[in-house]
């Protein structure tokens, strides 16, 4: 059984070390708007959601892609943005059922997992974020729950 | 002669007492005669790699303090700030 | 390599609404760090004696620390600095949220207010672009109202806010400034010195991004850090409880302030501890301050009944001071009172204080209730409570009074309410009754703030944890000084904490890092420090630094009123504890002295007075940095 990215939204607290961390494993500085993973923010009521690729089974951002630019790499098991292809027309980011795709400086961005050792998991103190083989109940409730928490907010 | 002694647990120390009345907090205890502070973590079954803080009738104490019928004994973590 | 860091610093002048920009260059980071170091130069040469406190020359000072907008764990913290209202005296306040990283993103260090606007004013910092708007329509709303109104003119969703709410406005004498909504930057009323301004709110946001010098030893360091974390049972607490774990352990161990410091255990207390909190789910996960993994915030709420609400909290001293300070072990009016106290502005310790205050004044016969919308004044009675903060916030009736704090409300009613009025130097005491905490109550006189935790803070005296054991042994040469009811080794201990907590405050970082868990200690700070700006600094010459700043901030008080003494409320200096495990101890006057005579020898000051001498002053070149220090010198 391959490993997961398992989010569990009760522990998030939305500290962003894991944005930053990510940011910095791909560019060597921190930014939010270069991380693949965001945190969607409700102030008020003290709740985080952790917004990233899920890897899902689905993928309706590959059949989206007028170019072909989010292709599966055979020896991570998961797909990933050609740059060199990828026009940031923004199709994938308007399709995407978990917003965890997006835009910037000229290409989409979304997570490639670290190609095994994902940085924001590393640095997730409060286990919200968990790289682990988990079973496939654990990931569906986590997509459930992620899917009723972007339904409730009026971001999209 | 049994002593019977008041326990109070708190923050993770909670989930090893026993199931049982409502409120979790506070209980009373028997253990034989002559136990000790020691004893009675054991007999809770909180174990040894768990990191406890005691207090008996409010003060810190060694763990091979005997104990006495009456006595409160609170078993928490050690928290901190304000 | 290099010290010379630079501070890009937002000078505001809301008299004449213009700003300016200032760098400064040269040794300020070497010897203060920046943060809450920078920000007491700038207080100390900024402003002369005797300002008023809330006239347009009480500069308003907000400094972040050179870690924020990094992953340095913890790194979410702004120091404000200015006089104080309540005290008259230097004072600096702490808070988190994400207020800190968004202005280190928009590339600011600081931000410096002067001057009073005419009308109510909002500021809003968008990367360089630095603006005044009107703030009709927020004055007069509370924090919450305030900002999802801002948000809404300003646009976007990413903007943090810095705000005060009708405590502020109404200049409450202990009137705090709220960052992300729940995050209290209290004590000492600085939310009144923004509302004497006529400023509401302060926006920021900032679209850069953070470089450090070597991101991977960074990473690295980050991961050491995070390991401690791990195996700290204290970080797990503050991860799963918040400071509300506190509470259990002080109502057990006889040092929680119950019914105004006169007895210090109460029947129940449990109900407002962290276990019970979370277990009847009043309390879940909140919001951590930005780049801290142990996210110690949390979120209350009461579904129902004439309590229901919700809020960021509640700590630690918000549940001693609105709930047992005033005899109240019911955690709904405690919530419903905390939540009051975050729309309002207002500071939960001194407002706890003051109603605990009138309500022994009523008990005692020395004000009737009818003089107090006729509220029961018993201990205990909760709804009361809650009502008094209404009034408080609103300087209604006896609000208006109690809104004065303490000192001053003790001296209008007159008899011998002052000596339960549970103050020193103007400021009400944080809920740790030092009767039984030897190194608090030194840390507590000391404190240029006023009798208060958040200066030093220094747990180890109690030896729960093995790493407050280790740092005793580092101190001490012996963890048997883990011992708060003994005199000895407490001075080093209390100056070793005043220092880290300095140098904390300065980095922009959480006391409850270097201090409480200590998972993050000096040599770590050196790694950080080089790591992040590519300067070497030992931990001698950082620890240094952090004692630069607090040596400074005595001088700021010894020129404001030379007759400043170190001191505690006369409440715990001479009543013993009546009952309970720690019956007859006191803070006697003279343990005081035995405490402060070896603190004052420890850092080279007069014997007897405790003023810096000319010596300590030039040792740690204060004397030819600081313009002006000349002046206190006798």
């Amino acid at each position: 059984m391959s490993k997961t990215l398992l989010i569990d939204l009760k522990k998030c607290t939305g500290c962003e070390l894991c944005v930053d961390h990510c940011s910095s494993s791909k560019t060597g500085f921190y930014s939010q708007e270069h991380s693949r993973i965001r945190i969607l923010r409700d102030e008020m009521k003290g709740v985080f959601v952790p917004l990233v690729c899920v890897q899902c089974q689905e993928h309706p951002c590959v059949d989206v892609c007028p170019v072909e630019a989010i292709k599966y790499e055979h020896d991570l098991a998961l797909f990933t943005v050609d740059k060199d292809l990828c026009t940031a027309c923004g199709d994938c980011v308007e399709v995407c059922p978990y917003e965890g795709i997006f835009l910037n400086a000229g290409t989409a961005l979304k997570c490639d997992l670290c190609r095994g050792d994902p940085a924001c998991a590393r640095v997730c103190y409060p286990e919200a974020l968990q790289y682990l083989e988990a079973d496939e109940s654990q990931v569906v409730a986590a997509l459930e729950e992620k899917t009723r928490e972007l339904n409730r907010n009026v971001r999209k | 002669m049994p002593v019977h002694i008041e326990i109070r647990v708190y923050h993770g120390i909670k989930k090893y007492l026993p199931a049982g009345d409502g409120n979790g907090f506070c209980r009373t205890f028997s253990l034989p005669d002559g136990a000790s502070v020691a004893q009675a973590i054991s007999a809770l079954n909180i174990p040894n790699d768990e990191k406890v803080f005691t207090l008996l009738n409010g003060v810190m104490c060694s763990p091979d303090r005997a104990l006495n019928s009456g006595d409160v004994l609170s078993i928490m973590q050690p928290a901190g700030g304000g | 390599m290099s010290r010379q860091v630079t501070f890009k610093i937002a000078y505001l002048d809301l008299s004449a609404r213009t700003f300016t920009v200032r760098t400064t260059s040269g040794s300020d980071f070497e010897l203060y760090l920046g943060g809450r170091g920078l920000g007491a130069k700038l207080l100390f040469e900024g402003q002369g004696k005797g300002v008023d406190p809330l006239g347009p020359d009480n500069q308003l000072i907000f400094t972040t620390g050179k870690f924020g907008g990094t992953p340095v764990p913890t790194a979410g913290q702004v120091t404000i600095t200015a006089k104080s209202p309540a005290t008259g005296l230097y004072f600096k306040s702490n808070t988190g949220g994400t207020w800190a990283k968004a202005l280190r993103r928009a590339d600011w260090d600081a931000v410096v207010i002067t001057g009073v606007s005419e009308t109510p004013v909002f500021v809003s910092i968008d990367d360089e672009r630095v603006n005044f708007h009107d703030a009709s329509g927020l004055w007069g709303r509370t924090v919450r109202e305030s900002d999802t109104e801002a948000q809404r003119r300003l646009g976007g969703s990413d903007w943090s806010f810095a705000t005060i709410g009708h405590a502020g406005e109404n200049l409450v004498n202990f009137a705090c400034i709220m960052t992300s909504l729940y995050h209290a930057a209290g004590r000492g009323g600085l939310g009144a010195v923004m509302g004497a301004k006529k400023l509401k709110s302060i926006a920021v946001r900032g679209s850069g991004q953070t470089t450090v010098a070597d991101a991977v030893t960074l990473e690295q360091e980050v991961q050491a850090v995070l390991a401690k974390a791990r195996q700290s049972v204290k970080a797990g607490l503050l991860l799963e409880f918040g400071t509300a774990a506190t509470i259990e352990m002080a109502n057990e161990g006889g040092s929680l302030p119950v019914n105004n410091f006169s007895s210090a255990q109460i029947p129940g207390g449990h109900k407002l501890g962290g276990t019970y909190l979370v277990e009847n789910a009043y309390m879940r996960q909140g919001s951590a301050c930005s780049a801290c993994p142990m996210g110690c915030h949390k979120h209350a709420v009461v579904r129902e009944g004439r309590y229901q609400g919700h809020s960021g909290g509640p700590e630690y001293e918000t549940l001693a001071s609105l709930g047992t300070s005033c005899g109240v072990t019911d955690p709904e009016p405690v919530l419903k009172g905390n939540e009051l106290c975050n729309d309002y502005g207002l500071d939960t310790i001194s407002t706890g204080g003051v109603i605990g205050w009138l309500m022994e004044s009523a008990q005692r016969g020395l004000i009737s209730s009818d003089r107090c919308y006729g509220l029961d004044l018993g201990w205990g009675n909760g709804q009361s409570m809650v009502d008094l903060i209404h009034r408080i916030a609103r300087r209604e009736g006896i609000g208006d009074l109690l809104a004065q704090g303490t000192r001053s409300a003790s001296k209008a009613l007159g008899g011998e309410s002052w000596k339960w009025a549970v103050q020193a130097n103007g400021l009400e005491q944080s809920r740790v009754d030092t009767r039984v905490a030897k190194a608090y109550a030194l840390s507590f006189a000391v404190n240029p703030r006023g009798p208060d935790h958040l200066y030093a803070q220094p747990q180890a005296e109690f030896g729960r944890t093995p790493e407050a054991r280790r740092l005793m042994e580092r101190l001490m040469g012996s963890d048997k000084y883990c011992n708060s009811k003994i005199l000895d080794g407490k001075p080093e201990l209390v100056r070793w904490h005043e220092d880290m907590f300095a140098v904390t405050d300065s980095l922009g970082i959480c006391s409850f890092a270097t201090t409480t868990t200590y998972i993050v200690d000096e040599s770590s700070l050196a790694r950080f420090i080089r790591a992040v700006l590519n300067v070497s600094m030992s931990e001698k010459e950082i620890m240094q630094a952090g004692r630069r700043t607090v040596v400074l901030e005595r001088c700021f008080n010894l020129r404001e009123d030379p007759n400043r003494k170190d001191t505690l409320p006369w409440r715990l200096m001479n009543e013993p504890v009546s009952r309970g495990p720690h019956e007859g101890m006191l803070n006697s006057k003279q343990e005081m002295q035995v405490l402060l005579n070896r603190y004052y020898a420890l850092h080279g000051y007069d014997p007897v007075s405790g003023r810096p001498t000319r010596e300590v002053l030039s040792s740690l070149g204060l004397l030819d940095d600081v313009k002006g220090l000349e002046e206190i010198i006798i």
